[in-house]
């Protein structure tokens, strides 16, 4: 995938090989166009080519795309209560394991009824929030009375991942989707990278899935104050903070009520770092020394 | 309706700044035998006044149900209806797939009008001759009658009726305007039976064979059964 | 009209020998015949006010609107043929999802009313289409203030700032010239449209409403209709005064 030598001719303008710098590569082209044999003449002509990368190594390779993500945002945290939905996360985004983006708002007010979370690579992130936006103008623009509720959002990112996937394509994220369904009742619900979801009365995407299910699990119950789940997904955040490298130490809660949106201001939780363990990793594993 | 130079095809504007082939068009829904919608916020209902072609024939059915609260009733061409059917059942399973929700009565009534509009401006095809009726309900905007003409107008209505003779009908659901916006599904039904009715030939009575019933109630759209019909016009 | 009738006035790609196009001619006379829209820019943004014929009692009012939004911070107003002006509407909101799709950003005033113009234009010039039997107006909010703009059906565009199309544009414009432009703002706007529109109200047609969209600082820069608790109490002055006008003539 090396990028050919180009030729700045003017007559023929930057970017673009005429015919004769590259004889190798001529030879790849004569005789074997769709639209008739291409003849020394034509390529001689003041046409050229455009700058390409190198022909044979793709025609020998198969077609990739994104494979791996760059900047990455970590868990996302979402966990119903009495009188609305909460969403947390930390405001990080990772360039690969590096904390290089601290200050990122990784929550998405979609409308009144609803606002996203994300987990995963922050450019594809921010093309569904596109998405989302010409579905939320679109909606703004009919004035007919109804807004995509929390439920529609998220069957609708069920669908764009699963497409995407379906193209070997897809988009390197997980959601936490939350608001409130047509029935005027809480919703919250997980979408993953290649459309899998469920929707539950806690939810967490990413690395969280594993550490702060459990607290939610243990403590969640349907008639939680706003005050009790604010508590419960702190100490979730802490749960997560101490053992995910990729997390930081400032956080975001946002909630949907039945006003609309809130994204709350950026926070950060007492840590305790003096566990034995910590000074010494290896004291209780079975073998170490 | 004379024959004049300009309603040779519906892309000539005539000098007044009419389109007479789109205005015959909308004649031809008057071809049709009549159609009723009537209701309120929390009910709505369809009747219609079915035909057959020949005695030997069964009755040509006039109303199709969209989706689970969707429904259609159709008057002109009846070839035409059925693309225009069709296209609104796709929409709809294509939204219930995209958004895991029915599709809404109006987002549906504009997408039709869009397709009627574009028959009318291009010079493949002709306007489709059928006017439509969809009625439905969303949690949002509750009960919703729609009527769309082969022009791509559409319009929000309180009630209407289109078809044959549907000026009487459509008199009748004017005087019962206001008694309609706070009746019960039965009284509902009960007046678009007596409009339908008024627009009956040669006053005829109604039976319950020639006559076709829907309701849209709590979200969901029935279809009355013959039998059930029958009950409502002993009512009358 | 001297072309009526002498066939050169049947299609949009012929010309009548004194060169005029009479098929795009004629699509304007169906903007004239419909109900009046009526738009001024304001120093806080613009007002767009709609004459909707409503043709019987069975119609819900409120809805059918010929006001509508095409993007956040732009809508359109028009007067004609209706479905072609649901069908323009459509034309400018995927224009605006374009235009953000590609740049990023909301499109300015002068390049929508740009590509509307030219879609209008387009259907001038092919046989196998005709001219759309409306025009619009347009309001908008972008990086340099607010601007109304005015797209007409044989694609002409103009930026304007005061514009009236459809049934008696005559008198409203004659209304509207007297404005004090430079100083008017939306909420006095609304007033004066509505004052208009009811006073160049054919009484022929019956029954009839009074549309009033905007967008301005009130607005947040976003197209909507005009709140009714400023709209009604207009509508409620225009339509006395109307009657009173109406009492002394």
């Amino acid at each position: 995938m090396i990028p050919r030598r180009t030729a700045h001719e003017r007559v023929i303008g930057p970017g673009v090989v005429p015919h004769g710098v590259d004889p190798e590569h001529d030879a790849l082209y004569r005789g074997r166009t769709a639209r008739g044999t291409v003849t020394d003449e034509v390529l001689r002509g003041v046409r050229g080519r455009p700058f390409t990368i190198d022909g044979k190594a793709r025609e020998k390779a198969p077609a990739t795309r994104t494979q791996t993500p760059y900047v990455t945002g970590t868990s996302a945290l979402g966990l119903k209560y009495a009188g609305g939905v909460l969403l947390a996360t930390d405001t990080l985004a990772c360039y690969g394991s590096t904390k290089r983006y601290k200050s990122v708002e990784r929550v998405k007010r979609v409308n009144d009824k609803c606002a996203i979370a994300f987990t995963g690579e922050l450019s594809d992130f921010a093309y569904v929030c596109d998405l989302l936006e010409e579905l939320t103008t679109e909606d703004f623009c009919e004035d007919d009375g109804t807004t995509r509720d929390a439920e529609e959002i998220y069957q609708y990112l069920t669908r764009v991942m699963y497409n995407r996937r379906s193209k070997f394509d897809p988009l390197w994220n997980s959601f936490v989707v939350a608001g409130y369904d047509a029935k005027g009742e809480a919703f919250c619900g997980t979408v993953g990278m290649i459309g899998t979801h469920y929707a539950d009365d806690h939810v967490a995407a990413g690395f969280g899935n594993h550490i702060a299910r459990p607290i939610f699990r243990e403590f969640y119950k349907p008639d939680l104050t706003e005050e009790e789940a604010v508590e419960i997904m702190k100490s979730a955040l802490y749960a997560c903070v101490m053992r995910d490298k990729q997390m930081m130490n400032k956080f975001q809660i946002a909630k949907v009520t039945k006003e609309g949106v809130s994204i709350g201001e950026p926070f950060a939780v007492p840590t305790e770092w003096g566990y034995e363990k910590f000074y010494n990793p290896t004291k209780f594993s079975p073998g170490g020394w | 309706m004379f024959r004049n130079q300009y309603d040779q095809d519906m892309l000539t504007w005539s000098p007044q700044g009419r389109l007479h082939q789109v205005e015959y068009a909308m004649e031809a829904v008057k071809q049709g035998s009549t159609v009723v919608a009537c209701g309120n916020q929390n009910c709505v209902v369809l009747a219609a006044l079915k035909r057959k072609q020949s005695k030997l024939s069964s009755m040509q059915g006039k109303l199709f149900g969209v989706n689970e609260r969707v429904g259609v009733a159709v008057s002109g061409l009846s070839t035409d209806s059925a693309t225009l059917v069709k296209l609104l059942r796709e929409e709809s399973v294509r939204e219930e797939f995209v958004f895991g929700r029915v599709a809404s009565p109006s987002k549906l009534a504009s997408l039709v009008s869009k397709s009627l509009q574009i028959s009318t401006r291009e010079s493949a095809g002709r306007p489709c001759g059928v006017g439509l009726v969809i009625v439905g309900s969303s949690e949002d905007t509750g009960c919703q009658i729609l009527q769309t003409c082969p022009s791509g107008d559409v319009c929000q209505m309180w009630c209407t009726a289109i078809g044959a003779r549907s000026q009487s009908a459509r008199t009748h659901l004017e005087k019962h305007l206001d008694e309609l916006k706070v009746a019960t599904v039965n009284k509902v039904i009960h007046i678009a039976l007596r409009a339908l009715s008024e627009s009956n030939v040669d006053s005829e009575e109604l039976t319950s064979e020639a006559c076709e019933l829907a309701t849209v109630e709590s979200n969901l759209y029935v279809s009355k059964s013959p039998e059930e019909v029958q009950v409502y016009l002993d009512q009358l | 009209m001297s072309g009526i009738g002498s066939g050169y006035d049947l299609s949009t790609t012929t010309y009548s020998p004194d060169g005029r196009v009479f098929q795009v001619e004629y699509a304007g006379k169906a903007v004239d015949a419909g109900g009046l829209t009526v738009g001024v820019k304001c120093v806080d943004g613009v007002v767009i006010a709609c004459e909707k014929l409503v043709p019987s009692k069975l119609h819900k009012p409120g809805t059918n609107r010929r006001t509508r939004a095409v993007a956040r911070h732009a809508g359109v107003g028009g007067s004609g043929y209706t479905p072609d002006l649901a069908a323009v509407a459509d034309r400018a909101r995927a224009e605006c999802a374009n235009y953000k799709s590609f740049y990023g950003d909301a499109i300015p005033g002068k390049v929508l009313a740009e590509r509307m113009a030219h879609y209008y234009h387009l259907f001038t010039l092919y046989w196998s289409v005709r001219p759309f039997g409306c025009s619009t107006l347009l309001g908008c909010k972008d990086f340099d203030g607010y601007h109304l703009y005015l797209v007409e059906q044989n694609g002409e565009c103009a930026k304007m700032r005061g514009a009236c199309i459809g049934k008696g544009k005559n008198a409203a414009k004659t209304e509207v010239e007297k404005l004090k432009l430079n100083e008017i703002t939306c909420a006095e706007a609304v007033k004066e449209l509505a004052r208009i529109v009811y006073a160049t109200h054919d009484v022929k047609d019956k029954e009839f409403e009074c549309e009033m969209s905007w967008v301005c600082d009130a607005s947040d820069g976003e197209f909507v209709r005009v709140p009714e608790d400023i709209a009604e109490p207009a509508r409620e002055a225009a339509r006395v005064a109307a009657q009173g006008d109406a009492m002394e003539s």
